[in-house]
């Protein structure tokens, strides 16, 4: 672990430094370079944690938990329980209903969940909440805010992403600025791509919990019959593909094969539908 | 009775004063209306594209519906424009985007033929907090942070809580996209 610190700081030292004044690729190119999820983690974990807690706080200060212990330790072991069936299942995972009759769900980095009170009223069954959260867990796992902050970015925000010397320093205005991008996210919305391989991985993540694999699909059916006038989902289909082009991806990516994912729904006994 | 049903529902979308040609779903295209939630299953029918059906139910993949050719089981991602049986969501018949769509499948037949639209959420006029423009201005919240993590389960109580209700862990690999295309749309 501290040979990848001693690694971070010499790669942020290289992006400190002006790139005309050495001969190195252009900032673009290095971004694109270090970009993708699968590389080895430019951020460390109790980094990501800490981006993904901050940027939480923010998104509750927008809207802040649903007074309802029940509902949300019920969420927190279907969530838990997913994560748990991934290839990150020591990330402190974390979920929550945030008290908004808007129809959204959102993934902050490190392991970090939430669906709103208005999307959780409009599901039927807990095949159809697995498939949600498992959705999100995949935007956590794939690291793609992470990697959409690190793009829309400046020097700045690597260094502070990065770390310099112990997790406490670094935490100045470049910090903020990295939790404002990635508050600014929620707003702005991911790449499509992104958000068609969350769909992919959530299927796969929900049938590995025991899930029926077409809980999300239903979820998508649900959400593409919400007339587009309704202003509590307003900015969920503005931030993400269709819920037609998304449901056509998944046709696709799973065919006949994931037929056999149906469960037995027994679980779904225990969901009690949600006040709006 | 379906069919009687399907036509009064045409009429009173008809009467409501909308471009809806057809009621609930809709295939995307042509596809086998089965006898069971099967591949194997007989057929009983093949529907083209673009034929209405109210979703009755769902099972796994496939959707049991009622079409003017009867009753059967089709695949549930050949279908567009419901939200399906006992759906919470939108149930008003309005057309939207490109298809001819209506919400709500058999709780939009019930709602409109009840006169009211008990599917339909309340109009989302002081909607808390999670619009754009809140998210942009959003400042945060340590209190309701410390409580996220208070309710954070453990994986021993995540673990039973899948064994009581028989959820039994399977190893299912990733999937990769289709095709290029798809991260494109």
């Amino acid at each position: 672990m501290n040979r990848l610190r001693l690694l971070f700081v010499a790669t942020a030292f290289a992006f400190a430094l002006p790139a005309a004044a050495l001969p190195l690729p252009g900032f673009g190119k290095l971004k694109s370079m270090l970009g993708h999820a699968k590389d080895v983690g430019e951020v460390s974990e109790p980094r990501e944690i800490e981006l993904g807690a901050d940027i939480s706080a923010n998104l509750l200060g927008a809207a802040p938990l649903l007074d309802d212990a029940a509902t949300q330790q019920y969420v927190n072991k279907v969530g838990l329980w997913l994560a748990l069936q991934t290839e990150r299942p020591d990330l402190p995972w974390r979920f929550g209903v945030l008290d908004s009759a808007n129809v959204n769900a959102f993934a902050a980095p490190g392991g970090h969940v939430f669906i709103t009170r208005g999307l959780l009223a409009r599901l039927r069954s807990e095949d159809e909440l697995a498939g949600v959260l498992a959705h999100e867990i995949a935007h956590v796992l794939r690291r793609h805010h992470l990697v959409a902050i690190q793009k829309s970015g400046k020097r700045g925000l690597m260094t502070d992403l990065v770390g310099v010397a112990s997790e406490r320093s670094g935490k100045g205005e470049n910090w903020n600025k990295v939790i404002s991008a990635g508050t600014e996210l929620y707003a702005r919305g991911l790449d499509k791509g992104d958000e068609l391989e969350a769909d992919r991985m959530g299927v796969v993540i929900a049938a590995r919990g025991g899930y029926d694999a077409f809980g999300l699909p239903a979820v998508l059916q649900t959400l593409d019959a919400i007339h587009a006038d309704d202003g509590s989902i307003a900015l969920m289909f503005k931030t993400h593909p269709s819920p037609a082009a998304r449901l056509l991806a998944l046709d696709r990516a799973m065919g006949t094969q994931f037929d056999r994912y149906a469960g037995d729904g027994n679980h779904n006994r225990r969901f009690k539908p949600a006040a709006p | 009775m379906t069919r009687f049903a399907l036509l009064l529902f045409t009429l009173f979308t008809l009467c409501a004063g909308t471009a809806v040609a057809a009621a609930g779903s809709q295939t995307i295209r042509p596809v086998e209306l089965k006898s069971a939630p099967s591949a194997d299953a007989a057929s009983a029918a093949t529907l083209p594209a673009d034929t209405p059906v109210q979703v009755l139910q769902r099972k796994g993949a496939w959707y049991e519906v009622s079409s003017a050719q009867g009753n059967g089981w089709l695949r549930m991602l050949s279908v567009r424009g419901s939200a399906g049986a006992a759906a919470g969501g939108a149930s008003q018949a309005k057309g939207k985007g490109k298809g001819n769509k209506s919400g709500g499948g058999f709780a939009g037949l019930r709602g409109l033929v009840t006169g009211g639209n008990p599917g339909k959420p309340a109009v989302a006029t002081g909607v808390r907090g999670l619009s754009e423009e809140d998210l942009r201005n959003a400042r945060p919240d340590r209190a309701e942070l410390e409580k996220l993590l208070a309710l954070a389960a453990e994986a021993g109580e995540a673990r039973r809580f899948a064994a009581e209700a028989k959820l039994a862990p399977r190893q299912v690999d990733y999937l990769a996209a289709a095709n290029e295309k798809d991260a494109a749309r």
